[in-house]
């Protein structure tokens, strides 16, 4: 376990916030499970960590997730591509 | 939430060959997408249907001695490869005139799929990434609440900030996160080793 990982998963109190990072992997979903069970407890009662993680940018996935369910564009080039002799 | 049994990649899970269901369901993401790939470069929609199939045998036959080994974008490339061996097998087969038929342009096509920096293949990664993703996302759907699946989608799909989702659907800002975090993490486990997105 790495310290970044032993940190994650270390037990949290809810005055203890998680740093951004964290907060930044939770939102994104990159934490285990473990770890994303902490944040979120801790979540639901702490709206300045929300604050924080409003500001988390996206990531790949999230902009992969958007360009792809955008709309028919994508999928109507490939099928007049397709279509092509 | 998604069931903890549940959190094997649909990768990991296809290639126990004893697991049929998880099979099927790589063969249902894969194959409109290699057919897609393949159609342009062939004479008839059929060929491109059996160019599809063998992809499917041969990818049957080696995903369990497919070693991922954490390489970027390792799975993609393997699959690539094997639709370009197809794809000129089926030109060399063909006499020289239908092989002509194909011109300069198959064989620049096929030039281009054999070097991973061409434009051409950064287009098919592009479009294997997007058509997985977007799938993955189809079919984990369900395992959420509709409340947890409308966040998540004002936020994800739509672009919108978390406020105006919250605001809009009449919950907290946090529950808007961790209505994303949920399904972020849900959607990475099922394509971890597809897509690399992690």
């Amino acid at each position: 376990m790495t310290p970044d990982q032993a940190k994650e998963t270390a037990t949290m109190t809810p005055s203890e916030h998680p740093d951004s990072e964290t907060l930044g992997r939770f939102v994104l979903g990159r934490l285990d499970r473990k770890a994303m069970a902490r944040v979120e407890g801790h979540l639901l009662d702490c709206s300045q960590c929300g604050q924080v993680a409003m500001q988390i940018p996206d990531d790949r996935l999230v902009t992969l997730l958007r360009v792809s369910t955008a709309g028919p564009a994508t999928e109507s080039a490939a099928c007049n591509a397709a279509s092509s002799p | 939430m998604a069931n903890p049994l549940t959190s094997k990649s649909l990768l990991v899970k296809a290639r126990d060959r004893s697991d049929q269901a998880a099979w099927r369901r790589l063969t249902e993401l894969y194959e409109p997408l290699i057919e897609r790939w393949v159609r342009p470069h062939v004479a008839q929609r059929a060929d491109a249907e059996d160019l599809v199939q063998e992809v499917m045998t041969t990818l049957v036959r080696e995903l369990p001695g497919f070693d991922h080994n954490q390489r970027p974008g390792a799975f993609r490339a393997w699959l690539r490869t094997i639709t370009v061996h197809r794809l000129r097998a089926y030109w060399e087969k063909r006499d020289a005139r239908l092989a002509s038929a194909g011109g300069p342009d198959l064989r620049e096509a096929l030039a281009q799929l054999a070097d991973p920096t061409s434009a051409l293949c950064e287009s098919w990664d592009e479009e294997h990434d997007r058509h997985v993703t977007k799938t993955l996302l189809k079919s984990i759907r369900l395992e959420f609440q509709p409340a947890t699946w409308r966040a998540f989608e004002r936020q994800v799909q739509d672009g919108q900030p978390a406020s105006d989702v919250a605001q809009d659907l009449g919950i907290s800002v946090n529950a808007v996160l961790i209505a994303k975090s949920r399904v972020l993490k849900r959607l990475r486990e099922k394509a971890a080793g597809l897509v690399d997105v992690f």
